[in-house]
């Protein structure tokens, strides 16, 4: 095989590895090294027993891609004397670049230079200060709104994305996913610009902060498994029984972002009987602090239904992120105390709690009594005050029964002469009579008789019957 | 007893009942069941300050090496 059909054929496996990569998203030396694929390019195996004689083609490998490197050399033409035996269309080939520039992802830093927006999107340059060099940029605006960013000429960012050349422009542009600000000076500026817009939104307002209860169990804890502020928050939690879930996040750099506001959606929708998320990191400069700054995560705060406390950096430390914060701790420590202090404090509170109880209760006897004897004196002040007065009337009533029974007689006897004067029977013996007609009606009076009917007359002794014969006085 | 005691709540109810004994008028049979709850939830938090240790679970560990 030639060198020049051998370097094809590299060319080609690279190609094919490429993609692999780029689909199962690692970088392309760790599908297989350059070196491995250029013997293969080279021995051109035509199986799989002659490709794991390659050095670098482990077991693992041969069954990973060894089909798939067989059926590329198998399909590989090689040139005669004229090479351009495959011509591509010019979409073809820029496809066949992008497989090649697209895994090439990076960081990079630079100055932004000429800017120009479009609605969704913005294409930037990004050059170094002292040299003269060049990297067409492209971003999308949700991306520079997420990590707070305003793109203004001039300032310094780092930014990490990957180059692809645009199949309608022809132009190779670094596509940035994530980027951040270097610089003191813009970082301030870009932070002072989103406080005053988070503001503004009313993400800071007091009302809307959700209270924390005072005896919590269970804590998520977001945060970065090296670093301090994991164990000096867990040191300061003290051993109060507390169950803490630990989500491991970057808390520096572009992927901070994207970590933290994943833990934060993680613990609202997974693990949603946590009370409180502490979000937590050591001191730090402006710089990398710049996560904790950015309008993503504060707004995955603000959006949190389970209430989030911080403690990010140093005490003089505030980032947006605890201006958001349903509470704010200042440090890693801070954020241990606030969650272990009701819990060391219970002890006291139960002591008080005791003895105002049985103080409570003490005087609520001691009313009790108070009440039982004032209700006896009562009772018996009442009793005196009768007894006293009946024994004055029963007395009284001894002393002038004498003169009360006189006065009775005298009474009698008036009634006695009162009723013999009405008694008709003593009317009768002084020889008056009663005259009754047939009904037993005592006549008074003529006109109610006729001639003829009877009357009976009543006497003092016996009686008679009668009859009308004349009638006077009608 | 409940099925799940919790602290927070039986701190509440004791200072609920702590509130309930500044009350003008006060009737000593409920004062006295009042007091009986009071001093089963006092005990019941000191049996609960106890339990100590603390639990730790890791739940996602972010080291992803193929984004690095």
């Amino acid at each position: 095989m030639n060198i020049n059909n051998s370097q094809r054929l590299f060319t080609t496996l690279r190609i094919v590895r490429n993609k692999i990569a780029s689909q199962s998203r690692v970088k392309p030396f760790m599908i297989l090294h350059n070196k491995v694929l250029k013997e293969i390019a080279e021995k051109k195996p035509s199986s799989l027993e002659e490709l794991s004689k390659i050095k670098g083609m482990g077991q693992k490998r041969i069954s990973q891609y060894g089909s798939i490197l067989l059926e590329t050399i198998s399909n590989f033409t090689p040139s005669s004397t004229h090479p351009q035996e495959k011509i591509f269309t010019v979409s073809e080939y820029v496809d066949c670049l992008n497989q090649i520039l697209v895994p090439q992802r990076a960081l990079i830093k630079g100055e932004v230079g000429k800017i120009s927006g479009r609605d969704r999107y913005v294409f930037f340059s990004l050059r170094d200060k002292d040299e003269d060099a060049v990297l067409n940029c492209f971003v999308w605006k949700n991306v520079l709104d997420n990590f707070g960013i305003t793109l203004k000429e001039g300032i310094e960012l780092k930014v990490e994305g990957f180059p692809k050349i645009f199949k309608s422009r022809g132009n190779l542009n670094f596509e940035v996913e994530r980027l951040g600000l270097l610089g003191e000076g813009s970082l301030k500026q870009a932070l002072e610009a989103l406080k005053k817009k988070l503001a503004a939104a009313g993400f800071f307002n007091p009302e809307r902060k959700k209270s924390i209860e005072k005896y919590i169990k269970k804590i998520g804890l977001v945060t970065s498994s090296f670093g301090d502020a994991k164990n000096d928050f867990l040191t300061h939690l003290g051993r109060f029984g507390f169950d803490v879930s630990f989500y491991d996040v970057r808390v520096e750099g572009l992927h901070a972002v994207d970590d933290i506001v994943s833990a934060i959606h993680y613990f609202n929708e997974s693990l949603s009987d946590v009370q409180v998320i502490v979000l937590t990191r050591g001191g730090g400069s402006l710089e990398s602090l710049q996560a904790f700054n950015s309008e993503s995560i504060a707004k995955a705060i603000f959006a949190s239904r389970i209430p989030i406390i911080t403690g990010i950096g140093h005490e003089n430390d505030e980032t947006i992120a605890d201006l958001v914060a349903d509470v704010n701790a200042s440090t890693p420590t801070g954020a241990a105390r606030v969650l272990s202090d009701p819990w060391r404090n219970a002890d006291t509170l139960l002591n008080q709690l005791q003895n105002d109880l049985r103080k409570s209760f003490l005087t609520l006897l001691e009313i009790t009594k108070d009440k039982i004897t004032s209700v006896e004196n009562l009772f018996t002040s009442i009793f005196k005050r009768y007894s006293q007065k009946l024994e004055l009337i029963i007395s009284q009533l001894l002393q002038n029964s004498s003169g009360w029974f006189k006065f009775l007689q005298t009474k009698l006897d008036q009634g006695e002469k009162v009723l013999n004067l009405i008694d008709p029977q003593l009317r009768l013996k002084q020889g008056y009579s009663i005259v009754f007609n047939r009904t037993g009606k005592v006549v008074k009076n003529v006109s109610q008789l006729k001639i003829g009917e009877l009357l009976s007359l009543k006497f003092h002794q016996g009686e008679a019957l009668s009859k009308v014969e004349k009638i006077n006085g009608k | 007893m409940e099925s799940k005691f919790d602290f927070s709540d039986a701190i509440k109810e004791l200072e609920e009942i702590s509130l309930w004994f500044q009350n003008e008028e006060i009737d000593l049979d409920e004062g006295l069941a009042k007091f009986k709850r009071g001093a089963a939830l006092i005990k019941k938090c000191r049996e609960h300050l106890k339990e100590v240790e603390n639990q730790f679970t890791e739940v996602k560990k972010e080291i992803d090496i193929e984004k690095k």
